[in-house]
């Protein structure tokens, strides 16, 4: 088993925008084993969907720190951003996971061992949580657990 | 047929769905009775596929696909 690392990022689920984003290294294969989505505010019955797409180019974005499960481990390789103010090079029909969810109810996916989603081993490849479809924005929270 | 691959849980961690992953791109799905979207099986991986077209117009497995995006 690799090393394990969870990142987080908050944003305004505005539609077309991206709220996490994990970036790959040249030396490393980053496995997303889980996902989870929190919402922030009054509870509404507002709707959106979230895509998990491949990129090859990570945009601008506030960093974010992954956290080592094991504190004996050292600081990861892959690097990680948040509320981008500009997107990444998203590559068309790369998906990798789709959630429709509603504000009211948090969701997690999670995947059993071997099936994790693969990043390449290639510096500024990686993938993002962005918002599409969304019925009327609210700020968001994504976690995402990788090992590398 | 495989067992499912992921899940899709709840605030209580309660399944709500599961999903597969494609054999070739490695895109996890939810497979819906009735929806209408056709996936497949590929035979040479003996693993399901999303239904994208080209996953199912021919077999590039997740790790040739990967060393395809480390070549650039």
């Amino acid at each position: 088993m690799g090393r394990r690392y969870t990142i987080n990022g908050q944003d305004t689920n505005t539609d077309e925008t991206s709220i996490l984003g994990l970036t790959s290294a040249a030396t490393i294969r980053p496995k997303i084993f889980e996902v989870l989505g929190t919402s922030y505010g009054t509870p509404n019955d507002y709707q959106a969907k979230y895509v998990l797409n491949r990129y090859t180019a990570a945009g601008t974005a506030t960093a974010v720190t992954p956290t080592e499960h094991d504190p004996g481990d050292p600081a990861s390789l892959a690097s990680a951003g948040s509320a981008h103010s500009a997107e990444p090079t998203y590559t068309a029909g790369k998906e990798l996971l789709v959630i429709s969810r509603n504000m009211r109810h948090p969701y997690r996916w999670v995947c059993i061992p071997g099936r994790e989603l693969i990043l390449p081993a290639t510096a500024a490849n990686g993938a993002g949580v962005v918002v599409k479809e969304v019925s009327t924005a609210w700020t968001d929270n994504v976690c995402m657990m990788f090992e590398e | 047929m495989q067992r499912e691959h992921g899940y899709l849980l709840n605030a209580d961690g309660n399944e709500i769905a599961s999903t597969h992953q494609c054999c070739h791109c490695g895109m996890h799905f939810e497979i819906v009775k009735g929806s209408g979207v056709q996936r497949g099986v590929c035979l040479k991986c003996m693993g399901v596929v999303c239904g994208k077209r080209e996953c199912v117009a021919g077999c590039v497995p997740i790790e040739r696909q990967l060393e395809l995006m480390e070549r650039g």
